[in-house]
C-alpha cells in the first residue's frame, strides 16, 4: 500500500485514510466487487492533483466518495476536514462529472446562474463571475440557447464554467477534455493553470496522460482499487540515459565517427539519439566537435508519463494486458 | 440552506415547468375552454353570443333537447353544468391523466446518470431536491388550475355576472387530487427511473383506487339498505333484531372476506372519488349554497330561509326540536312575522300506552287534532291538503302531502294571518308556524310566502336509488368517521406522506 501525501502547505484540502469499498453483487451478499482497497491520501491547497489510472481502477468512486454521492465505505475521508456527508463543505467544490448532463430545459445562462446559486453564492456574484467565464469556455454566444441544443463539446465547456461560476476552492473535474475540441482542450489548460495561480486546489480525474502531464504537479496512479504509485512529474517520468543531440548538419558516416561509444544510436535528419552513461557524453561532443559538426541542442531523454504510467499498469497486472 | 439556494430551486422548478411542451399545449387547451366562458354571456332571460347575437333559452332547449325547470334560474343551471363538465370531467380526469404523464419524467430525468451527479454534489439535501421535484408537479398542475378555475370564474363574473367564489375550490382540489397521485408517481420513479413505468402504475392505481371505492360505497350502500328494510321490517312485523342476527349468520364467509378487503384498501388508498364531492361542499362552505337547516336524523332539509326572515341561532345550523326565524326589519309591522318550526317523535306515548306496537301519528291525525283544538278555540280553523313538489324525491305519494291549517287572530283592525303546516317523514311529524300580521301581506302574499319556504324543502332519498347521491347525503365534515371528508382528507395525505417518506429513504440510498 503506497501513502501518497502532498500536502505542501500544511492544510489538507482532502484527506483520505485506508479507504474500502466494496460493491455487493446483491443486498444478501457480503462479497462483492472491491472498488477501494485501503487508499491513503493527501491533497493541499493550491495544488493541481490529477488521479490516473485504467478503466475500473477506483479513481471515479474515490471522487465520488469524497462528494458524498457513494455509500457504504470505511475507512475514512474528509473534505476541508469535515465528513463527505456535510453540505456546507461541498459549497467550496466544484465538480464537473463525467460524462454530465445539464437540465435541458435551462439556458447557458440558467445553468450557471441557478447552479451558482444552488452552492450557496448570492445572486450578483455569480452574475458577475458568468461574463467572464462564458467568454474563457468561448460560450458567450450560445449562453441564451437551450442546452438541449448544445453539442456535446459545447456541454462539456458549459459544465466547466458552471463548476468554477461560484468561485470554489476545490475544483474536481473528471474528464474535463472528454469531446472538446483541441482549441477548447487548450483553453481549459489554461483555466487550470489560472486556478492554480490563484491558489485553487484542482484535482484531475483523466484518461488523457499527455495533459495531465501538461498541467498536474502531482499525480497519483490508482490500479485495482489501490494506489501503485505517487509523486511529482519530475519523480515519475525519470531519465532513461538517453540522450538527444540535435547537429546543424549530420554527416553521413555518424555511425563509424561515433562507434565505441554509447548504446542503441539512433540516426535521424538533423540529429541522433543514443544510451550513455559516465563520461561517454563528453566523448560523443569532443568527437563531434574535431569533425567541426555545430551543436544546435542536446537533451536528455526522460520517460514520458504514458511510458511510465503502461509500464506500472503492466507490473500490476502481469499477463492481462498486451 | 441560504435564501439563494431556496430561490434557485423554485426558479429551477418554475423552468422545468415552463419549458415543458405537453404544459404548452395544456395551456392553450385551457384557454381554449376559457375563452367562451367569456363570449356567451348566460343571462336569467336570455344568451348573448360575442355582446351581438341573443337568443332565448326556450330556443336553445328545443334545438339542444334539454329541459329547464321553471323553479331554476337557467342561466346559473348552466354555468354550474359547464363549471362541472369542465373541472370534474375535462379537467379532473383527462386532465389529470395527461398531467400525470407529462411530470411522471421529473424525477427519472434529475436521477439519470451525470444528472444526479451534478445536482447531488451541491450543497442541498437529496430530500430537498426530490420535495421540489414533487414541488415541480404541483406547480404544473397549480398554474392550469388555477388559469382554467380562475379565467372561468372571470368569464362568468364578467360577462354572465355570475360570481361563485366556492368554484375556486375546484383549483385546490385538482392540485389536490394531483398531488396523490403525483406522490405515487414519485415513489415509483424514485424506484425504478422509469417514467413510463410510473406513469403505468398511477394509471392502475387511479383506476383501481376508483373502482374499490365505488365497490366500498356499493358495499355501504347494500348494508344501509339491508339496514333499512330490517328496521321497516321490525315496524310492519314487530320482530326483533333477531332477523337481522339470522341475515348475519347466512352470510357466506367469503363475501365478509371481500368486504374486510374492501374496507382495508378503500382506507389504505387515497380517497381519489371524493375529490368532487369535497369539492361541492367546500363551495357550499364558501358560498353558504348549502341548506339554510338540516335535521341531521332524518336527513330533510330546507334550503332558504322565509323570505324577510333570518334564522335563529348557530350560522351553520343544525335541526333542533325547535327552531325560530324572527324578521330581518326590527320595526314596523313586519317586525310582528314569525315562523316557527318544530319536531315531534311520531311514536310519543308507546310506552304510556302500554300497547305491543306503538301507533304511530300520521301529519293528517296531528293536524286534525290541531283543527280541533284551535276550534274549541273559537278560531275558525280551515284545513287544506296541499301536495309540494320536492326534488330528490322518491317518496310515497301519502308523504308527499302538506297538511295546512290556517286561521286568523286579532283584531278586525288589525288581523294577523296565522298557520301550521303539517307534514311526516320517518320516525317524525314536523309542523311550521307562519305569522303575519294583514296590513304587511295579504292572504294571497301569505300563502305565497309559505310556498316560497317549503319549495326548499329537500327531503332524502331513504330507499334504493343513487347510490352517489345516496354516499353524498352521508359524506360531510361532521359525518361519522367511515363518511368523514375530514378523514378521508387525511387518510389521502397519510398515502401521500408514505409514498414521499419511501421514496425519500430509497433515495439517501442510492450509490451514484
Amino acid at each position: 500500500m503506497v501513502e501518497a501525501t502532498s500536502s505542501q502547505n500544511g492544510e489538507s484540502i482532502v484527506s483520505v485514510k485506508d479507504l474500502h469499498k466494496v460493491f455487493r453483487k446483491s443486498l444478501f451478499k457480503r462479497s462483492g466487487f472491491p472498488a477501494l482497497r485501503g487508499v491513503n491520501l493527501e491533497v493541499g491547497r493550491g495544488q493541481v492533483f490529477g488521479l490516473l489510472g485504467p478503466n475500473g481502477a477506483g479513481k471515479t468512486t474515490l471522487v465520488k466518495i469524497l462528494l458524498g454521492l457513494t455509500r457504504g465505505w470505511t475507512g475514512e475521508a474528509t473534505l476541508f476536514g469535515k465528513p463527505p456527508s456535510d453540505a456546507t463543505s461541498r459549497k467550496r467544490v466544484g465538480y464537473l462529472p463525467e460524462a454530465h448532463r445539464l437540465p435541458p430545459y435551462l439556458t447557458g445562462q440558467q445553468v450557471m446562474h441557478l447552479f451558482g446559486m444552488m452552492a450557496g453564492s448570492s445572486s450578483e456574484r455569480v452574475l458577475s463571475n458568468i461574463g467572464p467565464l462564458l467568454d474563457k469556455v468561448n460560450m458567450t454566444g450560445s449562453a441564451e440557447r437551450k442546452i438541449r441544443e448544445y453539442s456535446k463539446g459545447m456541454q462539456q465547456r458549459l459544465g466547466l464554467a458552471q463548476a468554477l461560476v461560484h468561485d470554489p476552492e476545490l475544483v474536481i473535474l473528471d474528464e474535463p477534455t472528454d469531446g472538446v475540441d483541441p482549441v477548447g482542450r487548450a483553453s481549459i489548460r489554461e483555466m487550470v493553470l489560472e486556478l492554480k495561480e490563484r491558489g485553487v486546489t484542482v484535482f484531475i480525474n483523466s484518461h488523457l496522460l499527455m495533459e495531465v502531464e501538461m498541467i498536474c504537479d502531482h499525480v497519483v496512479i490508482m490500479d485495482k482499487g489501490k494506489i501503485l504509485v505517487q509523486g511529482s512529474i519530475e519523480e515519475l517520468t525519470p531519465k532513461t540515459g538517453a540522450v538527444e543531440i540535435d547537429l546543424k548538419e549530420t554527416p553521413e558516416d555518424i555511425v563509424e565517427l561515433l562507434s565505441g561509444v554509447g548504446r542503441n544510436l539512433q540516426v535521424r535528419e538533423g540529429g541522433f539519439q543514443l544510451e550513455l552513461n559516465g563520461n561517454e557524453q563528453d566523448q560523443v561532443i569532443d568527437r563531434l566537435r574535431d569533425r567541426g559538426l555545430s551543436i544546435l541542442a542536446i537533451t536528455p531523454r526522460r520517460l514520458t508519463l504514458e511510458q511510465s504510467f503502461i509500464g506500472l499498469i503492466k507490473e500490476d497486472q502481469p499477463g492481462e494486458r498486451s | 440552506m441560504n435564501g439563494s439556494i431556496i430561490r434557485a430551486l423554485f426558479q429551477d422548478s418554475l423552468q422545468q415547468v415552463l419549458d415543458n411542451r405537453v404544459f404548452r399545449l395544456l395551456v392553450i387547451l385551457t384557454i381554449m375552454m376559457v375563452v367562451p366562458s367569456f363570449a356567451i354571456g348566460w343571462h336569467p332571460d336570455r344568451v348573448s353570443l360575442l355582446w351581438i347575437w341573443e337568443y332565448n333559452y326556450s330556443d336553445l332547449t328545443s334545438t339542444l333537447g334539454v329541459p329547464i325547470s321553471p323553479d331554476v334560474r337557467p342561466d346559473e343551471m348552466v354555468i354550474q353544468s359547464l363549471q362541472g363538465v369542465f373541472i370534474e370531467f375535462f379537467a379532473g380526469v383527462f386532465g389529470i391523466i395527461f398531467c400525470i404523464a407529462a411530470t411522471a419524467f421529473f424525477v427519472p430525468r434529475m436521477l439519470e446518470k451525470g444528472a444526479a451527479d451534478t445536482l447531488f454534489t451541491k450543497p442541498v439535501s437529496r430530500t430537498v431536491l426530490l420535495l421540489m421535484r414533487y414541488f415541480s408537479g404541483l406547480l404544473f398542475v397549480g398554474i392550469l388550475s388555477t388559469v382554467l378555475v380562475g379565467g372561468m370564474w372571470a368569464g362568468f363574473a364578467l360577462v354572465s355576472g355570475y360570481t361563485d367564489t366556492g368554484f375556486m375550490w375546484s383549483a385546490v382540489t385538482l392540485v389536490y387530487l394531483y398531488a396523490l397521485l403525483h406522490a405515487f408517481s414519485v415513489l415509483v420513479a424514485t424506484v425504478t427511473r422509469s417514467s413510463i413505468t410510473s406513469i403505468l402504475l398511477v394509471m392502475i392505481l387511479f383506476t383501481f383506487s376508483g373502482c374499490v371505492h365505488t365497490g366500498w360505497k356499493f358495499k355501504e350502500f347494500a348494508n344501509d339498505q339491508m339496514a333499512f328494510v330490517d328496521l321497516r321490517n321490525d315496524m310492519l312485523q314487530g320482530e326483533s333484531s333477531g332477523r337481522r342476527g339470522r341475515r348475519d349468520r347466512d352470510r357466506l364467509d367469503f363475501l365478509d372476506g371481500i368486504g374486510v378487503t374492501l374496507d382495508v384498501l378503500h382506507y389504505v388508498l387515497p380517497k381519489t372519488s371524493d375529490a368532487t364531492t369535497i369539492t361541492g361542499m367546500l363551495r357550499q362552505a364558501v358560498e353558504g349554497t348549502g341548506p339554510r337547516l338540516r335535521d341531521k336524523d332524518s336527513g330533510i332539509e330546507f334550503l332558504y330561509d322565509p323570505e324577510g326572515m333570518e334564522l335563529q341561532g348557530s350560522s351553520t345550523p343544525e335541526f333542533d326540536t325547535i327552531v325560530f326565524w324572527t324578521p330581518a326589519e326590527s320595526s314596523g309591522a313586519a317586525s310582528r312575522q314569525s315562523v316557527k318550526l318544530m319536531r315531534q317523535d311520531r311514536e310519543p306515548d308507546a310506552e304510556e300506552a302500554g300497547e305491543k306496537r306503538a301507533r304511530r301519528i300520521s301529519a293528517a291525525q296531528a293536524a286534525r287534532e290541531f283543527r280541533d283544538q284551535q276550534e274549541s278555540l273559537g278560531h275558525d280553523a280551515e284545513m287544506d291538503r296541499v301536495s309540494f313538489r320536492v326534488d330528490r324525491t322518491r317518496r310515497r305519494r301519502d308523504e308527499n302531502n302538506l297538511i295546512a291549517i290556517t286561521w286568523t287572530e286579532g283584531t278586525e283592525l288589525d288581523p294577523t294571518h296565522r298557520s301550521r303546516l303539517f307534514f311526516h317523514w320517518a320516525e317524525w311529524v314536523y309542523w311550521v308556524d307562519f305569522s303575519a300580521p294583514e296590513s304587511i301581506m295579504d292572504e294571497e302574499g301569505f300563502e305565497d310566502w309559505q310556498d316560497g319556504f317549503f319549495r326548499g324543502l329537500a327531503m332524502p332519498d331513504q330507499r334504493f336509488g343513487d347510490i352517489d347521491e345516496w354516499y353524498e347525503e352521508r359524506f360531510g365534515w361532521h359525518s361519522p368517521w367511515r363518511f368523514n371528508a375530514f378523514f378521508s382528507i387525511f387518510s389521502s395525505l397519510g398515502f401521500l406522506s408514505a409514498c414521499l417518506l419511501s421514496a425519500l429513504f430509497r433515495l439517501k440510498r442510492y450509490d451514484l
